[in-house]
């Protein structure tokens, strides 16, 4: 029997002990015994008739427990108590529970009939009406304008707060084609709640709620339908505004609680299917299922995954698409998860990273192996364009690969290798090798918003490693550009994708063609070839802020030739206190001049380059040495400049043409 | 103006915080630093009216936590937690940089705990300040 049918009965009870008692005396008190169930209990009950004719009826009930909510002195008082061999009437009667509300109520001893209003505030009414004689007995309970906070203090302690809000609406418990029937239909409207940090509320709530459920042998089978029709809630860290809507049936057994069949319509994001069990004595939930043919991606990241997925790669995507999906949940843990991916495209509004037109059949379990197709239409690697793709994700649990895959960039191909990824305790670790066919180089600095550049750009990826939020490689990396080499050793690459990643590196670049590179940067011609060296290179948020830097001639015989232009240039990059030194000065009419080396240093720390050159001068350094007719010394003077100051310089080169000071 | 107080108090605190720890140079500064520094002073003129509101305090932990959102009207709580949020992103960077940046990523904790005080004592009068014990208070 519920808590609600025992109070009644107990009232009853206590209406048959006051009716069977005659009225010769100006008082009568009883004392009731103890009244216990499993959500209710009340303690301390004392009641009295008292007056000429006994007509006031008071009730005390020392501790009211309800839902473990405990409730002290609570009170009810009739002054005009009826007391009648065929029926109880209080007409004006207050329950005093810690605000006093008026009350009325009527029993009818034959028919076993009772009616019971109370009217908290004007215009708020809460009814009850029973009749007990019916097998199986029926109650309906008429709410009007009830304020919420009335009921706020049976919820759990651990449960937002309800500060506002009204119910209207009825519940009736009564025979169903044989069987016990409870049918609810309530509105909710200006329902307000919260927590204490307030960060999980809502306001302005109004929902409309049907409800039915009927009991069997078994448990209670239930319906209901909620449609959540204004308002907002804050949930952290999700928002939701009104406009959704579920319908759910399921079972009630002393044991569990099941979703048999649910149905979750959230606003422009899709229709979600749910079902679930929960274990009442374990308090864990046993079995769960959530099931879509397609939701609207866009949507879905705006309101429920972006907020989720906060300082993480993916936290600022603008994404669109279709997916559709299939997650069971047991044995607390996700155990399968199908997914498929329509038409979808994401891109990083950082522009480091974006997949266009994805096309994915993902049937994950966590028990057995499983294959994914995935098909990309397109993509970008910090603003590196990527070409159409297709691969095959080998899945093992929580371990995945991909044994072969090509992925064009530019002209070029990307062959990547024994790609692997596993979760280790509770970090991600993944590794690949890749080979990258050429690429042509003026199409990779036009996509790069870098100068033109000739030639073309290859090379080879040994293992690349990712853990403890690092990123390295194992062995060196060889690419080819420039007609030269380019060898990168100790390459790691912290926090990547976070918000300063930093890279470290040694780096040896030989053989690179003066004239290719010169042409790129609108530097002025050099003929010949040169060697550099950049060890200790860390960039920070991918400027440099540590490197020893040497640039010198190549070894080897091949033509040496450099124009006005570069050596007003290289001059320029010396700063003000810079000269050229021509030979002779009537040289400085001649367009291109002979030198035998060229060489520069740069050591950087803490913002500061350390200059230096072929080998010191009076006063400086040398960076181009003379050699054959017309030849050319262009000296550096300035030791110590700083790096943004360097920059600049070369900004300023790159733009416009800078005088040199001639020294004969 | 607020931007201004906040490159006051960061310099204040980056020289102060200097002599606190002797060894190491608060005042460094690299490309990370700065884009980190640039960022949280973007964010700061977001930040200040949670900071006045009380809806946002100072932990003793240098960083900043959504301590009453009932101070944010319901629709904007979801904003001012993530950029709670990426404030503490930027902040946990910006203690791990200094680190690094001066050849100690040990130090980290040493510099977040330093910075923490000085946060909190250049917090301007109405702020909330978590003290020693974990509780808040009132500047």
């Amino acid at each position: 029997m519920s808590s609600v049918a025992k109070v009644i009965c107990a009232t009853i009870l206590l209406a048959a002990l006051l009716a069977s008692r005659p009225g010769f005396c100006q008082q009568i008190d009883l004392s009731i015994a103890d009244i216990h169930s499993p959500s209710f209990s009340a303690k301390s009950i004392e009641a009295g008739l008292r007056g000429d004719d006994l007509s006031r009826l008071e009730l005390r009930i020392g501790e009211l427990t309800l839902q473990g909510k405990t409730l002290h002195n609570v009170v009810l008082t009739c002054d005009q108590f009826q007391l009648e061999t065929t029926a109880i009437r209080c007409a004006e009667g207050v329950l005093d529970v810690g605000q006093k509300w008026p009350i009325r109520f009527a029993y009818e001893m034959q028919a076993q009939k009772l009616e019971l209003v109370v009217q908290p505030e004007k215009g708020e009414s809460w009814k009850l009406a029973g009749e007990f004689k019916r097998e199986p007995f029926a109650l309906e309970v008429v709410i009007s304008h009830g304020k919420l906070q009335r009921i706020a203090a049976l919820l759990p302690e651990a449960a937002p707060k309800i500060s506002a809000g009204e119910i209207d609406g009825r519940l009736m418990l009564g025979d169903g084609s044989g069987h016990l029937k409870l049918a609810g239909d309530v509105q909710l409207r200006g329902v307000a709640f919260s927590d204490a940090a307030g960060l999980h509320a809502g306001e302005k709530i109004e929902a409309a709620i049907q409800l039915t459920a009927e009991q069997y042998s078994d448990g209670w089978r239930w319906k209901t339908g909620v449609d959540w029709l204004a308002g907002e809630v804050f949930w952290q860290p999700l928002y939701f505004s009104a406009g959704h809507r579920l319908t759910a049936a399921g079972k009630v057994t002393g044991r569990s609680i099941e979703i048999t069949s649910s149905q979750l319509t959230l606003a422009k994001i899709g229709e979600i299917d749910m079902t679930a069990s929960w274990d009442r004595d374990a308090h864990s939930l046993n079995v769960a299922r959530a099931r879509t043919d397609q939701v609207n991606l866009d949507e879905l990241y705006a309101q429920v995954l972006k907020p989720l997925l906060g300082q993480t790669a993916l936290a600022d995507l603008r994404i669109e698409g279709r997916a559709g999906f299939d997650l069971r949940f047991a044995d607390g843990a996700i155990q399968a998860l199908t997914l498929a991916l329509q038409d979808v495209s994401l891109e990083d509004k950082q522009r480091r990273f974006a997949i266009f037109d994805l096309d994915a059949n993902v049937p994950w379990q966590r028990s057995a192996p499983t294959r994914a197709d995935i098909r990309i239409g397109g993509g970008e690697v910090f603003r590196l364009p990527l070409g159409a793709a297709q691969v095959s994700l080998e899945m093992n649990g929580l371990s995945f690969a991909i044994p072969k895959a090509e992925i064009p960039i530019l002209d070029g191909k990307l062959a990547l290798s024994d790609f692997r990824a596993e979760k280790i305790g509770e970090e991600w670790r993944w590794q690949f090798g890749a080979g990258l066919t050429p690429v042509s180089m003026e199409k990779l600095t036009q996509d790069l918003g870098l100068p033109r550049m000739l030639g073309s750009f290859s090379g080879v990826i040994p293992a690349v490693r990712y853990r403890n939020s690092t990123l390295s490689a194992d062995g060196a990396l060889l690419f080819k550009i420039f007609d030269g080499t380019i060898v990168a050793k100790n390459l790691m690459m912290f926090d990547p994708l976070g918000s300063t990643p930093r890279l470290a590196a040694d780096v040896d670049m030989r053989n690179l063609d003066l004239d290719l590179l010169t042409r790129a940067f609108s530097f002025g011609n050099i003929t010949g070839r040169i060697d550099v060296s950049l060890s200790k290179l860390e960039l920070a948020d991918w400027r440099p802020v540590l490197f020893d830097a040497s640039i010198a001639s190549s070894p080897g015989n091949y033509p040496k030739k450099i124009s006005q232009t570069a050596v007003q240039n290289i001059s320029a990059l010396g700063g003000a206190g810079a000269a050229a030194a021509l030979q002779r000065s009537f040289l400085r009419f001649f367009e291109q001049f002979g030198y035998s080396r060229i060489g520069l240093s740069c050591v950087l720390r803490n913002s500061v380059c350390e200059m230096g050159g072929i080998e010191p001068a009076r006063q400086g350094y040398v960076i181009v040495e003379g050699g054959g007719i017309p030849a050319i010394t262009v000296l550096g003077y300035n030791r110590r400049v700083a790096w943004q100051e360097l920059l600049d310089r070369l900004k300023r080169i790159t733009q416009e043409n800078v005088k040199p000071v001639i020294r004969d | 103006m607020q931007l201004r107080f906040l490159r006051v108090i960061f310099i204040c605190l980056m020289s102060v915080a200097g002599m606190v720890s002797a060894a190491a140079d608060l005042e460094i500064n690299t490309p990370a630093i700065t884009a980190l520094k640039n960022s949280m002073q973007q964010r700061h003129n977001q930040l200040a009216p949670y900071y006045v509101s009380g809806a946002v305090g100072l932990t003793r932990d240098g960083q900043i936590v959504l301590r009453d959102a009932n101070a944010v009207p319901l629709p904007q709580r979801q904003a001012v937690n993530a950029l709670v949020g990426a404030e503490n992103q930027d902040r946990s960077a910006l203690y791990r940089e200094i680190a690094r940046a001066n050849q100690h990523p040990e130090w980290e904790s040493e510099i977040r705990s330093t910075f923490a005080g000085r946060w909190i004592e250049k917090a301007q009068p109405g702020w909330w300040v978590q003290d020693s014990q974990g509780g808040w208070k009132k500047k």
